[in-house]
């Protein structure tokens, strides 16, 4: 009886708080003012409002039909510029992810092995216990998927409270390549142009990248222009054929790490026979690469001369030989970048950023762009797509990085700790200037006994389920069972495998169970409100993060005191007077996400990533940044970065800027990196090939859309897909269950031929949403040597018949 | 002597054969229970419905003819045996003929469209096997309404989209094992109302569902749509002459803020500009 007065005074607080923002939005009258449907409509008794999809990192908007306090509708939200009104089949289902009967409904302690119910209070009081005891050994790790609130406050929990900064988001595990690629190149994360690229380009090239299944939306948003009758030529350069490859006029199947060495021979032959870009070059560009003395992410300048001679050696025949790709398509793909008529599209995401020369791949990609000038127009692009709805704006925005600070500043630069001191109203110095453990050093810290150095002892995961996207999973994860001393905090909505393995779990809201804001693929920030309850007693990750502080300030821990000795989230109302927000009941009577976003907006101008006032992304279907006010009072977005026509920051005497270029000028940083073989390689013991990856019904680990009968329907257990003439020679046939072992672990899996995919002879991928068959056992924890990312595309098996 | 040898060779040659073959049999009943303790896959398991036939078909199913009836069994066409597909396509496709619509039908068809869609608007699911490497295949059937016998093949209502099965799921897979049986969902979602809404009695009814993505109403409603939707006067196809569709459900402006539809037009002006 009281849980449901509460609900329904949360919810008349939520109605009111959106309808008064919702009218602030229509009076201001701004061009981009896209109010929600009626609340109060009264079609069917469903009320419909905005709010982006909970799952990849294309950011499409849903409407949300709500009736008697559920979600019982979705729509494709026609005003929304990414989507246009269409969805894909895990986005016409996201309102189901919900309704899963086994949601997590109360915090749970794992006592004598089992997991027992307890209190809210007990298990706050246990964490804080914990933080309070081993300050320096506890961690945070964190997602993608935590809205930009989440992480925000995460982040000044740990960084700015506790000075420590082991808080790394699994999104080192999916964009972190991205991230060191963009700063290498340009100086600052996050891709230039925007999906209307999509819509102009001619020549769309896909580098290990089969967006057919993981950004849907987007790859229609090119094919379907082929049925308005539109010439456009794509591209299929990977290891196995995909759904994308049936759409594409050519496939170019490369060995692994091929990539490398076709970018190298790309290069070459713009080089060689004159065809780069001199004009461009000369007013854009600076080269750069690791030599003696110059080995880190950015490197040393080079002469163009210098340039030169290292692409020497990547002549067609000699990248034949390492790519496996014809010496006429390395010659065609060459000639493509030396057509200044054609406006070219390079799309990526994990195929090039799980990879352990995956900075380097990055990089060139962006290189070959600016070689040949295809940048800066739109539809001449080198956009890198991420694969989570917030990677870019929690994880590179917000800087939930071990070495990252909010809006591009870093751990090690003390200016820009006293920057966050100072916007953070906390001591000078109080912030620890040592980056803290990226997820893998974190990972097998945790792991490692304390008594042999594993200093980790205290994991808080939220919105994550590491214990099956972890490489190598029984070093890096399952190794803590039977360490005593460590503690493994979980946060999450249903159970999964890591919260299996939980000392304590934390039932969480999700999605529209809680006001939220996103951060997708193209800059674009999104918000929404909370539509329903979340189940049971189940709360929001922002309000678990700002209780735990609060208990520790409670027992007197000085970090969190801010410089006038006030709780470090001393959260207030419009009147300016402070609301106790770690008491749930108080939680929503002011807008919670409102604040900490405007508490984070100033940081984010050093790079010119301007984020506009909260309520204007009340009224949008998102805004991407920089996003600056205008004379007249209204906020533009930008579509087009370091390009004078549609970007604010360009100086007016250029065409083109990299304002934070890396040389202080205005370049960009086109690299030479050289030809570097995989990690591990097939061999006589194991001689397969193994790349694993996602389908298009299922998110990630499909805790989620696993629970969506739907979509479970259509791909329920994960497979070994192979070639059919691999199959013959092992004696398997299609369907039989067979042993996929590699040095480090094996599973068993059906095999599947000529089924979705199709991998060359030598090569089987395995999907890693199926939490009954672990891949990750599989895989290795090689990566990258700058961004740490692992290389979950690669490494050496083989398969077994089971009987044997 | 001669004869003698031709016995002793008959003999030994029969006893060989003999030997022969029961070294050959053996061989295969060896091989036969080897090959079965070896690779035999895992039995699927189905825990879901299959969805192979809508749900007032006829229920007859041809039995399946046994390896061991193949050699003698005699193939000839079926009562729904059509040497054209031209014709297939054709069949039933009565425009100008009166239809009387009738309750029970207008239930059945409710209900198996309810069955595929987890929610009023939702897209259906498939509800056949599919080539899961490939979209092309679909158009085969879709492109333009088929009805054989009591199945049919509806066609898009919405404009040619390159990419099916971004939107609908197979509702039937190969199935693999799994060991994973997924916990039940009680999401519960909007139902379809049965008709749309009328204002008096003989009043044309307004569209019930939203207009997006189902333009082509022909395709559900036409002479080879379910039968419980088809329209009653087929020959009619201006439908929007008559049949309002919701503002609300279109996402169009609607709400009673002057202000805010001013607001909304000038930003889908915007949008229209912008993907101009």
């Amino acid at each position: 009886m009281t849980q449901s007065t509460t609900d329904r005074r949360t919810f008349m607080k939520v109605s009111a708080m959106a309808a008064a923002t919702a009218s602030v939005a229509g009076a201001s009258g701004k061009s981009f003012a896209l109010p929600v449907l009626n609340n109060e409509s009264q079609a069917g008794g469903i009320s419909w409002d905005k709010a982006p999809c909970r799952f990849c990192g294309t950011g499409c908007h849903v409407q949300v039909g709500v009736q008697d306090g559920k979600v019982v509708a979705i729509a494709g939200d026609l005003l929304a510029d990414v989507n246009k009104g269409l969805l894909c089949v895990k986005g016409y289902h996201v309102g189901l992810a919900l309704y899963g009967d086994d949601r997590l409904t109360t915090p749970l302690l794992k006592k004598n092995g089992k997991h027992v119910p307890i209190s809210w209070e007990e298990a706050i009081d246990i964490i804080a216990h914990r933080i309070n005891n081993n300050q320096d050994q506890f961690a945070i790790y964190g997602s993608g998927q935590w809205t930009i609130p989440e992480g925000y406050a995460a982040q000044k929990f740990i960084k700015g409270g506790l000075a420590n900064n082991h808080i790394d988001p699994n999104a080192r595990l999916c964009m972190a390549s991205a991230v060191t690629g963009f700063i290498a190149t340009y100086g600052v994360d996050e891709p230039a142009g925007c999906y209307q690229d999509l819509d102009e380009c001619d020549t769309l090239i896909m580098w290990g990248n089969n967006p057919a299944e993981m950004h849907p939306v987007l790859f229609s948003r090119v094919i379907d222009r082929r049925s308005k009758g539109e010439k456009i030529k794509l591209i299929d350069i990977g290891t196995r054929r995909t759904r994308t490859t049936e759409h594409c006029d050519e496939y170019l199947e490369m060995q692994p790490h091929g990539d490398v060495a076709i970018l190298l021979g790309i290069m070459h032959l713009l080089v060689e026979n004159n065809t780069y870009d001199s004009d461009f070059v000369e007013k854009n560009c600076a080269f750069r690469a690791h030599y003696e003395g110059n080995m880190g992410l950015k490197g040393g300048p080079i002469s163009f001369d210098e340039y030169k001679e290292r692409l020497k050696p990547y002549t067609p025949e000699h990248v034949a030989k390492l790519s496996g790709l014809d010496e006429d398509k390395i010659r065609m793909l060459g000639d493509l970048f030396a057509d200044p008529k054609r406006k070219i599209t390079s799309l990526w995401c994990m195929g090039v950023n799980q990879h352990t020369m995956g900075t380097a791949v990055n990089s060139m990609i962006h290189g070959i762009h600016m070689l040949s000038g295809h940048f800066g127009t739109p539809g001449d692009s080198p956009t890198s797509l991420t694969g989570q709805p917030s990677a870019c704006g929690t994880a590179r925005e917000v800087g939930t990085l071990s070495h990252a600070l909010p809006g591009g500043r870093l751990v090690a630069n003390e200016t820009h700790r006293e920057q966050c001191e100072d916007l953070w109203n906390i001591p000078r110095g109080r912030m620890n200037p040592v980056p803290g453990k990226h997820t893998i050093e974190m990972w097998e810290s945790f792991c490692t006994p304390t008594s042999e150095g594993g200093e980790i002892n205290t994991i808080w995961v939220q919105v994550t389920n590491p214990a099956q996207t972890m490489p190598n999973l029984s070093k890096l994860v399952e190794a803590k069972e039977g360490l005593e001393d460590k503690f493994l905090i979980v946060s999450d909505v249903y159970p999964t495998p890591t919260t299996a393995m939980a000392d304590l779990i934390l039932p969480s809201a999700m999605w529209v169970e809680k006001n939220g804001m996103y951060g997708n693929s193209e800059r674009r920030t999104q918000q929404w409100f909370k539509m329903v309850s979340p189940p049971g007693d189940a709360r929001d990750d922002v309000w678990q993060t700002i209780a735990v502080a609060r208990k520790l300030y409670e027992l007197g821990n000085p970090g969190m005191k801010d410089k006038d000795s006030e709780f470090l989230f001393n959260i207030t109302d419009d009147s300016g007077n402070p609301v106790p927000v770690w008491e749930w009941e108080r939680y929503y009577d002011v807008n919670v996400d409102k604040f900490l976003f405007e508490e984070y907006r100033p940081f984010t101008r050093l790079k010119h990533k301007n984020l506009a006032p909260y309520d204007e992304y009340v009224k949008a279907r998102g805004l991407r940044w920089p996003v600056v006010e205008q004379e007249n009072g209204s906020w533009r977005e930008t579509k087009f970065r370091f390009a004078r026509f549609d970007d604010p920051y360009v100086s007016p005497d250029r065409e083109i800027e990299f304002y934070h270029s890396n040389t202080n000028d205005g370049r960009v940083q086109i690299w030479a990196h050289d030809y570097q073989p995989p990690a591990e390689v097939p061999d006589a013991e194991y001689p397969l090939w193994l790349c694993t990856g996602r389908v298009l019904e299922h998110w990630h680990t499909g805790s989620m859309t696993r629970r969506i009968p739907q979509l479970h329907r259509a791909m329920p257990a994960a497979y070994v897909e192979m070639h059919p003439d691999d199959a013959i020679a092992l004696n398997m046939r299609n369907g039989e269950v067979v042993r996929l072992e590699s040095r480090r672990g094996s599973i068993e899996a059906a095999i599947w031929t000529n089924g979705r995919g199709h991998p060359p002879v030598g090569t089987v991928f395995v999907p890693f949403f199926d939490e009954s068959k672990l891949i990750n056992r599989v895989t290795l924890d090689a990566h990258d040597p700058f961004s740490k990312q692992p290389d979950y595309k690669k490494c050496a098996v083989r398969l077994v018949k089971r009987s044997s | 002597m001669e004869l003698h040898t031709d016995n002793e060779v008959q003999r030994t040659t029969s006893r060989g054969l003999q030997v022969v073959l029961f070294v050959i049999i053996a061989f295969t009943l060896v091989g036969f229970f080897v090959g079965i303790d070896q690779g035999a896959p895992d039995s699927i398991e189905q825990n879901y419905t299959m969805h192979n036939e809508s749900i007032h078909s006829t229920g007859v199913a041809i039995p399946a003819t046994t390896y061991r009836e193949m050699k003698n069994a005699k193939t000839s066409p079926n009562a729904q045996w059509k040497s054209d597909f031209a014709l297939i396509a054709r069949a039933n496709t009565q425009l100008y003929e009166e239809f009387t619509p009738n309750k029970q039908d207008r239930l059945l068809s409710w209900l198996a469209r309810s069955e595929g869609r987890a929610y009023h608007g939702a897209p259906p699911v498939i509800p056949h096997a599919t080539d899961s490497a490939s979209n092309n295949n679909c158009m085969a059937c879709h492109a333009d309404s088929v009805r054989i016998g009591n199945s049919k093949a509806s066609s898009l209502p919405h404009p040619y989209l390159a990419s099916c099965q971004q939107c609908h799921a197979p509702s039937y897979n190969e199935g693999f094992s799994t060991g994973f049986v997924p916990p039940t969902n009680s999401f519960k979602g909007a139902e379809a109302p049965l008709t749309g809404e009328i204002a008096w009695e003989g009043a044309p009814p307004v569209i019930p569902h939203s207009t997006l993505m189902r333009s082509n109403c022909l395709a559900c409603h036409g002479p080879n749509g379910d039968q419980g939707l088809r329209t009653p006067h087929p020959w009619q196809t201006s439908c929007m002459q008559c049949h309002a569709p919701s503002a609300e459900l279109d996402q169009r402006p609607h709400p009673t803020n002057p202000e805010l539809i001013s607001s909304m037009i000038s930003s889908l002006k915007e949008i229209e500009t912008s993907t101009e």
